[in-house]
């Protein structure tokens, strides 16, 4: 539940954690107002934890090979990395609650 | 830059230069009295690409990269220890080595989250 506002303020206003369902249906059609056509708040996420993630690996190689003294800056882009992996997760994690809800339902 | 344990094993692999390092600037500090004996200094850089290319055997046979630290006053008996400085050093050493390893648990941490879910 505390992963989902952070998606919420930028590109979509709509609030998505009211009930279960409705996220997986929002997040599609949300996408699509923009006229972007192809684009996809989820995979978004995916491409932008994956970017922090080459980020983070870089700055290692950095520090390991001695090009960069500067360990903060290095382990400031560990954690953000593994945040944002957490919060891609996250997300994930209640989409696929949300498609589960919603094949449950029963009319 | 390739396979999955790539990071895991770069990371591993600067943990046990510096724990070699380690090594050689005890060994220093402990002959700070033994006469004729110079510094020494373990090459980083050069151990650490020695552990990288032989990964499976574990590259302790070659021996360390070490060699004397030039420009430091020498003692009347030919020793030339500078403890405040090796002291430094070890203290510099434990901290990158403290870095390592986390970077290291964290890197561990993370990919166990993503294989688990």
């Amino acid at each position: 539940m505390s992963a989902l506002p952070p998606i919420g303020p930028n590109p979509l206003a709509t609030n998505p954690v009211t009930t279960t369902g409705s996220p997986n249906i929002a997040l599609p059609t949300a996408a699509e107002k923009p006229e972007a056509g192809d684009r996809n708040l989820f995979m978004d996420l995916m491409a932008r934890a994956n970017e922090d993630q080459i980020r983070s690996e870089e700055a290692i190689q950095g520090l390991v090979s001695g090009e960069n003294q500067d360990v903060q800056q290095v382990v400031m882009e560990v954690v953000k990395a593994e945040m944002s992996f957490q919060i891609f997760m996250e997300v994930r994690n209640q989409i696929v609650d949300s498609y589960n809800e919603l094949m449950r339902m029963q009319f | 830059m390739s396979g999955i344990f790539y990071q895991m094993d770069l990371l591993g692999s600067a943990v046990s230069a510096s724990e070699k390092s380690h090594r050689v600037v005890s060994q220093n500090i402990a002959n700070v009295n033994t006469p004729g004996y110079k510094t020494k200094r373990l090459e980083f850089e050069r151990l650490l690409a020695q552990l990288q290319s032989s990964d499976a055997n574990d590259g302790a046979g070659s021996g360390l990269p070490v060699k004397d630290l030039e420009g430091l006053e020498e003692r009347v008996d030919g020793n030339n220890v500078n403890l405040e400085k090796e002291v430094a050093e070890l203290k510099e050493n434990a901290l990158a080595f403290q870095a390592f390893s986390h970077l290291l648990a964290s890197r561990v941490s993370t990919m166990r989250r993503a294989i688990s879910g």
